[in-house]
């Protein structure tokens, strides 16, 4: 069996856990590792919790294991406290500030909640309340990040769909704020306003909400299958996998996902997603679902895109790596860009992002503090 | 019309901290995750209210009376003393008023960063 | 088998290939690394403890390697790194010794949360253990490293393991951090401490490590009843005085320097609760070692049962 076929030790235990409970040490340190560089370890916990195997697993891997749990048991705890106090906040404005990603689906309580690690709230707000937003929003602690010169500043205003991350000087949150799905200078032209057509309240929250089934799966995979860089690449297709899985149980939810991907203009990120969950995780959904998203792409195509997404989607570990790896991440790195960006903007700006590369440094983690 | 009562969020034996004889006590908000040093004093009305929720005027009658003052405090400057601590108990979610009619419970909403 | 049994060119060898595992009690660490200056250090400082067979479970693989980025590697630099990942800014090669340390305690920090961690020098003595919870620039560490070679056993001086359930505290008797002018002064008042070479230049100063005296690393795997919870403070010409704090106020600052004390939520509480309720609780402010030493001395030899007494009034 080749590598390329051979699927992840990671990918193996999420999608079938009980394979787990009879792995060697040695296979749990492996695992561990590609759990952790994936961001996939907090789910890895909550499976083996849920499956009652925690206290028979070998006794080195169990406080992994339950440092995982705690770490995002605290993170949903905090990320309530963070919403809370930003719908208070933002409270004079119109709305509606609707959460995406990880923030709606563990305050949702979606699928892809349990066990989810994230750094920061995904918040959307209608174009025209950005400014103002913006203003309350400084007023009350928040600020850029200073590293950021006037061309990144207009890379994130300007070209894409989101103001700069702000992060909250005194609680250390990270915030980013979105008016549309896609920048607006994207090639597919996409209906963001549509995105605010049926708000779903968020109970507990008065004035924020979550977007209804269809849409909040078509931007998980507008997210994924746009996106430059994926290093949580593997996560968000796990994501869009328990999306799937448990919207697919709503009466009526297939007929009205197409016809909504349609309506937006995410046709072919949806098509990416039922296709690479199928290959990769096995992901259940009707097989006639591909031929309502208009014609696939062209089998040339389609094989580089499969080459990209596949070796792109394994867990970010060094043991996962295939060959040609890094070149896969920048294919679909000028992919994503080609698609948001016009030509002539898209070379100034791989040029400068290419430089900026070079020169700088990772930046220093954050540790937990009090 | 009702008059409005205090009572304790929860139960303050897992959450609140005191030691004899000292100044402060600690609380643990289990809502918000957060720990907060706080007043003996403030230590002493949820122990109070622990066992029965009060009204303002009760309340102010325990401070008056049984607390070991080195100085009874006017009567004006108590019934300060009490606001303050009132307000800030609520706003760490340790103490509560209801109804939730009062000006406490609408400071408790203002946005705060 | 032990690091010392290993010479140095198959310790080099070995550490370039795939790593040494060291038992870091509680934990196993494999350390890998292409400096070859870096494995002397760690012969020097890890002397004493124990190799792991490779193919045990390794609770965190980390590495320091040359950096890959070619300005970086042109300016010497090294780099941290965790899981295969990079996790630092790179730094001079030179700093490779105290890159590791520092790197090995940020990932006992971010995941080992099994125990609350507190930021706290760590010694034991007749069977109770000392806490000293501070922030950098309190003159923690030098305190730790003369008590230390003083008849107190070290574990640790920067990374107290906290036991929730059995309240006890665990060390791993690694080297103590010296930085700046500790270093000229613990070298006289502790001629036969072994130290690493100075490393200047880093975001701290200068830096350099004590290997922590044999007596302690052999004895690393016993735990420790917390007795007190002294908070110091180095202040200029200041004499040496022991002073009570309320328990509320141990509390605040065990808590504000745990790593991990907000994951813990309640439990957390409630074990630093009950570590404080236990504990003589004080502040402590010094500028001279043999004073210094003195009192804690005098701390040791009184009995337990070592509740300060309230704070009267009016010395609030």
């Amino acid at each position: 069996m080749s590598a390329e076929r051979r699927r992840p030790l990671l990918v193996r235990v999420l999608l079938q856990p009980a394979v787990a409970v009879g792995l060697s040490l040695t296979d749990w340190d492996l695992l561990l590792r590609q759990a952790r560089r994936s961001n996939l370890a907090g789910k890895l916990a909550e499976q083996m919790e849920r499956g009652g195997w925690l206290d028979s697993l070998p006794e080195p891997v169990r406080p992994h294991l339950r440092a995982a749990l705690l770490l995002s048991r605290r993170q949903a705890q905090m990320l309530r406290r963070e919403v809370d106090l930003l719908r208070r906040t933002l409270a004079e404005l119109p709305g509606p500030l609707i959460l995406l990603k990880g923030a709606a689906y563990v305050l949702g309580g979606h699928a892809p909640a349990p066990g989810r690690m994230f750094s920061d709230i995904d918040l959307l707000i209608p174009l025209e309340q950005l400014p103002r937003c913006e203003t309350t929003l400084l007023v009350h602690g928040w600020d850029f990040d200073e590293g950021l010169d006037a061309y990144d500043q207009r890379y994130y205003r300007d070209w894409m769909h989101e103001l700069p991350p702000l992060h909250h000087k005194r609680r250390g949150t990270s915030l980013d704020l979105h008016h549309a799905l896609l920048p607006p200078t994207a090639r597919t032209p996409l209906d963001s306003r549509a995105l605010f057509d049926a708000p779903r309240a968020l109970p507990g929250f008065p004035g924020v909400f979550e977007l209804p089934p269809e849409d909040m799966l078509l931007h998980s995979a507008a997210h994924l299958f746009h996106e430059g860089e994926l290093p949580n690449g593997l996560r968000d297709l796990f994501d869009l996998d328990a999306l799937l899985r448990e919207f697919g149980a709503i009466e009526g939810f297939w007929p009205r996902l197409t016809a909504r991907a349609r309506r937006i203009g995410l046709t072919r990120p949806l098509w990416l997603a039922l296709r690479y969950t199928r290959m990769l995780l096995d992901t259940p959904w009707p097989d006639a679902l591909l031929e309502e998203l208009g014609p696939p792409p062209g089998t040339l195509a389609l094989r580089l895109l499969d080459a990209c997404y596949r070796r792109a989607l394994r867990p970010a570990h060094d043991s996962c790596r295939l060959p040609g790896h890094e070149l896969a991440e920048a294919a679909l790195y000028v992919r994503s860009h080609w698609l948001r960006m016009p030509f002539g903007l898209l070379a100034r700006h791989l040029l400068r992002k290419a430089w900026t590369r070079m020169t700088a440094t990772p930046e220093v983690p954050k540790v937990d503090t009090p | 019309m009702p008059v409005p009562v205090w009572h304790c969020r929860q139960p303050i034996q897992d959450v609140l901290l005191t030691w004899e004889g000292e100044q402060h006590a600690v609380f643990f908000d289990p809502v918000s995750g957060d720990t907060h040093l706080i007043a003996a004093l403030g230590a002493q009305l949820a122990e109070w209210l622990a066992v029965a929720p009060m009204d303002r005027d009760q309340l102010l009658h325990r401070l008056t009376h049984d607390v070991d003052w080195d100085e009874l405090p006017s009567p004006d400057a108590l019934a300060e003393l009490l606001n303050s601590h009132l307000h800030r108990l609520a706003d760490i979610h340790l103490l509560a008023e209801s109804p939730a009619t009062t000006p406490v419970e609408a400071l408790a909403e203002e946005p705060s960063a | 088998m032990r690091l010392q049994d290993i010479d140095t060119p198959r310790l080099r060898a070995r550490m370039r290939d795939g790593g040494v595992t060291l038992r870091l009690s509680p934990f196993t660490v494999r350390v890998r690394s292409d400096i070859p200056h870096l494995a002397d250090d760690i012969a020097t400082m890890y002397r004493d403890f124990e190799l792991v067979d490779e193919r045990e479970f390794v609770d965190f693989h980390v590495a320091v390697l040359r950096s890959p980025h070619w300005l970086s590697r042109l300016q010497g630099r090294a780099e941290f790194w965790f899981d295969g990942q990079r996790s630092f800014t790179p730094l001079p090669a030179a700093q490779a010794l105290a890159m590791l340390e520092w790197g090995i305690n940020w990932c006992i920090a971010a995941h080992a949360h099994q125990y609350l961690l507190i930021h706290a020098a760590v010694l034991e003595r007749g069977g109770r253990a000392l806490l000293m919870p501070a922030p950098p620039g309190s003159g923690k560490s030098t305190l730790c490293a003369a008590l230390a070679h003083r008849g107190w056993r070290l574990l640790s001086d920067e990374l107290g393991l906290l036991d929730m359930t059995t309240g006890l505290v665990h060390g791993m008797a690694r080297p103590i951090n010296l930085k700046n002018a500790s270093i000229p002064l613990i070298r006289a008042f502790a001629p036969e401490a072994v130290f690493s070479a100075s490393m200047p230049n880093t975001s701290k100063g200068t830096v350099a490590l004590v290997r922590a005296p044999q007596a302690s690393i052999q004895a690393r795997l016993t735990p420790a009843r917390p007795a007190w919870v002294v908070l110091p403070a180095w202040r200029a010409e200041s004499p040496a005085a022991l002073m009570p704090i309320e328990r509320a106020q141990a509390f605040m600052g065990l808590a504000e320097q745990s790593f991990n004390y907000d994951v813990h939520g309640q439990a957390g509480f409630q074990a630093l609760g009950r570590l404080v309720g236990s504990c003589g609780c004080y502040r402590f402010e010094y500028s001279r070692l043999d004073e210094a030493l003195t009192h804690f001395d005098r701390l040791a030899q009184a009995a337990p049962a070592s509740a300060p007494d309230p704070l009267p009034e009016h010395a609030r």
